[in-house]
């Protein structure tokens, strides 16, 4: 009986100091761990959200650029962290591409993390340069099968390669990877006629098609983008299961109390819901997809276990 | 289009007193991060990109473009006064500069670089107002094939940067192309001389290993030279250039504003290959090559000029194609993009005020910052007056904490002290370490321009010379080769490369 009482009594403790944790969480700084460099759309949106979250909590929310290794080494410090809600890390789906393809990474992408929310996702457009002479993505299919043609990629391993192979493989085409540092060096060679596609984000190739410079034969996605009302989805056109998207979100190390982490995600959720935060999106051909951390962690692992799977079978690794 | 009109446009927009206030507090920042080693104008502007939001588009960019020319000031002030260079376009600028400072003609460096980059500053913004659409043609142009003859042309430079044994100089290079090999291999994912450190993964970084082999090397041989020499700083005898100093960086000045003009449009070049091409440059064509390495004014003045000039005319292809040429660059196209502009070919139709604007802010930011910098000759001099006791510890700790910023990693100190026993050991051998960095900047540029260029090719090394770009290249090249190896020449090459 006694015994019953203190373990009643222990769990009315725990109870009780879990509820002031949930009542008083944050109470002081939380420090947001961005695993990649400094600049470009990661670290706008990082810092925008960061912004958001520390006039949200009251409490200051300071971001760290910890790059290297492909989001791995900021990826792991945060995996170390103390547990305590007060260290968050936004990062891009590089963190599930980058799990696919390296072996012997400091973490484990799967066990020492934990999904909080999923900030906003991005498709990918396939755009051909002046050296495809195909007008349309029929065409373009035809030519494909004709000759060898070069796909520019940001990487072995980067998303940009995974959503061309996940193309090849669906649409049974051969076509090579050409590696390049950065998106930018890829749309120059694109344009300049050396390489002949590119699967791009749609901000990023937008003012290319705009100015007539690259042409959109299709778009990744489910439904059309209302920024290319013209361009088709890959399943219109008949390729099925060719879907893919680039995402932002936000993890904590696993061991994190629940409460924080749903407090994390209603506080993300609610900020990134604003028109304000849209229209902020919108500009970087983001949306929001509103969800629970539950929806964001079988997001992840069902990503890793495709990419796993397609790494496999074509054989992308980083040894 | 008027040029006249357009520039008018721009300077009425800039010339604006919020304007005006926003570019003089860009460049006061920009010059301050450039002085503290480390902290670059890339992590400065990310960290102020937020705050600028709240601002209209136009004062938000000329804060941020002031922040990032400013740094390419004040980077100059540390690689001439304390053997430190901040950037890769520094690396050079320290050679004849941290001599002239030995010599006590540090405030004649620190005025000659600001000089130099005054008058590239403003050519570059007129090159940028007046030559925009043919330039990005030619950014266009460049691909693997073409990338890889410059940067041939480019280590034929390195070789040429050393002033004593070729010898020596080309095992320096070698090094460090070896270095540069460190890392992730980006054709295939292959890691390189990792030995599983995930700190490896990226690579050693240029600011890692500038670090240790010119300050910490330099401050390990001064302590050393205290005992049985005079102290390697001399006393600052003048801070103005004489009338011959103006007579001899004039003409290096002009050409190294060509070269950094030409170069800055290439997006995959950058301002470091801008800043080595002249200072070979003018190595080759100077009365007083036998001076360089020693305190030669010329071997400031034109890499100085040439990569400021890169530094404005990097904007081209930003601005005209929103094709970014560095990662600063990236930033300031994400600024943009963040401020309702799209960079790209309508940018100039589109927004006139806001790109004639900019052009004009730049100008007035240009002579902002020598109006900042010449008095502050003075004041950053006096730096030297601090006794060494101070002085060593104090730009010890600064070089650690820029180190440490790169990745927040304490592993990058313990490469960087490494580095600097290294670098006193050249030092010792009288092997000179910029050629070394040389070829670790230059090193994976060209690998993975002639891997790209072989992978397009499908194997065809012809590729190199059907490019009338790069067949030209490569003929420049084996020129240089020809007038270094050929018996004819070898004795004026003696001449020109002895001690």
């Amino acid at each position: 009986m006694r015994r019953i009482a203190s373990i009643i009594a222990a769990l009315a403790v725990m109870l009780g100091s879990q509820s002031v944790y949930a009542q008083t969480y944050p109470s002081k700084a939380i420090t947001m761990v961005i695993p990649l460099s400094a600049g470009g759309s990661n670290d706008i949106l990082g810092r925008y959200l960061a912004d958001g979250l520390s006039k949200a909590f009251g409490q200051p929310v300071v971001v760290e650029n910890r790059p290297g290794a492909g989001s791995a080494l900021g990826s792991a410090h945060v995996a170390k962290s103390n547990p305590d809600g007060y260290t968050i890390m936004f990062v891009s789906s590089t963190y599930a591409t980058n799990a696919a393809t390296q072996s012997g990474l400091p973490f484990d992408a799967e066990k020492d993390l934990r999904p909080v929310a999923l900030a906003a996702a991005s498709q990918f457009v396939l755009v051909a340069g002046p050296s495809v002479k195909a007008k349309d993505f029929k065409e373009f299919l035809e030519e494909a099968k004709s000759r060898e043609l070069f796909y520019a990629s940001t990487g072995v391993g980067s998303s940009t390669q995974f959503a061309a192979e996940l193309f090849n493989d669906r649409a049974g085409l051969k076509m090579t990877p050409v590696h390049y540092k950065g998106g930018t060096e890829a749309l120059v060679d694109l344009i300049g006629g050396r390489a002949n596609v590119y699967f791009g984000t749609v901000t990023q190739v937008l003012p290319y098609i705009s100015a007539g410079q690259v042409r959109p034969l299709a778009i990744t996605s489910k439904t059309r983008n209302e920024a290319l009302p013209d361009v088709p989805t890959v399943g219109e056109m008949g390729i099925t299961g060719a879907e893919t998207n680039i995402w932002w979100g936000v993890f904590v190390p696993s061991k994190t109390p629940e409460d924080a982490v749903v407090k994390l995600n209603a506080e993300i959720n609610k900020f990134l819901s604003t028109d304000e935060s849209k229209a902020f999106l919108a500009k970087l051909g983001a949306e929001f997809i509103p969800g629970g951390a539950d929806d964001f962690q079988t997001r992840v692992h069902t990503e890793l276990n495709t990419w796993r799977k397609l790494a496999k079978e074509r054989g992308i690794t980083a040894k | 289009m008027d040029i006249f009109s357009n520039i008018a446009l721009g300077l009425t927009t800039a010339l604006s007193f919020q304007n005006v206030l926003y570019a003089l507090f860009g460049c006061l920042l920009g010059t301050l991060i450039g002085v503290l080693p480390g902290l670059g104008p890339l992590a400065t502007i990310s960290m102020l990109l937020p705050f600028t939001f709240g601002l209209e588009p136009l004062p938000a960019l000329i804060m941020l473009a002031g922040i990032y020319y400013g740094a390419a000031y004040g980077g100059s002030t540390t690689a001439i006064l304390v053997n430190l260079p901040g950037e890769t376009s520094s690396v050079v600028t320290v050679i004849d500069g941290y001599q002239m400072t030995r010599q006590g003609r540090g405030g004649v460096a620190i005025a000659t670089a600001a000089i130099g980059s005054f008058f590239a500053g403003c050519v570059g913004v007129l090159v940028l107002a007046a030559f925009s659409a043919p330039l990005t043609k030619l950014a266009f142009s460049f691909g693997g094939a073409e990338y890889f003859s410059l940067m041939v042309v480019g280590l034929l430079g390195a070789v040429s940067l050393a002033t004593g044994s070729m010898l020596k100089s080309i095992g320096m290079v070698i090094i460090g192309l070896i270095l540069a090999l460190i890392g992730t291999d980006l054709n295939t994912g292959v890691q390189r001389f990792t030995f599983g450190q995930p700190h490896l993964w990226d690579g050693l970084d240029f600011i890692v290993l500038a670090v240790g082999l010119f300050a910490f090397g330099e401050i390990i041989a001064s302590l050393e030279a205290r005992g049985d020499r005079e102290a390697p700083i001399g006393a600052i005898t003048s801070l103005i250039p004489t009338r011959e100093d103006f007579r001899r960086m004039a003409p290096a000045i002009l050409r190294g504003t060509g070269i950094g003009s030409l170069v800055g449009v290439l997006p995959g070049a950058g301002l470091s290959m801008a800043s080595f091409l002249s200072y070979s440059l003018e190595k080759k064509v100077s009365r007083h090559s036998a001076e360089f390495g020693s305190g030669a004014i010329e071997g400031v003045a034109g890499p100085e000029a040439a990569n400021n000039a890169a530094a404005q005319t990097a904007f081209v292809p930003t601005l005209a194609l929103g094709i970014p040429g560095s990662a600063t660059m990236a930033l300031m196209l994400g600024a943009m993009v963040m401020h309702d502009i799209q960079p790209g070919p309508g940018v100039m139709t589109k927004n006139p005020d806001l790109f004639w604007g900019l052009i004009a802010s730049m100008w007035i930011g240009n002579l902002m910052l020598i109006v900042l910098n010449l008095p502050l000759v003075g004041i950053w001099v006096k730096l030297l007056k601090i006794p060494y006791h101070a002085l060593f510890p104090a730009i010890l700790l600064f070089c650690c904490i820029g180190v440490y910023s790169v990745q927040f990693s304490t592993f990058d100190i313990y490469l960087a002290a490494a580095a600097g026993v290294v670098g006193y050991l050249f030092r010792k051998l009288e092997c000179e370490p910029a050629p070394l960095i040389l070829g670790f900047v230059l090193g994976p540029m060209m690998e993975e321009n002639l891997r790209r260029a072989l992978v397009l090719s499908r194997g065809d090394f012809s590729t190199f010379v059907t490019s009338p770009i790069s067949a030209g290249l490569l003929l420049l090249a084996a020129f240089l080769v020809a007038i270094v190896l050929l018996p004819a020449v070898r004795k004026r090459r003696d001449d020109v490369f002895s001690e």
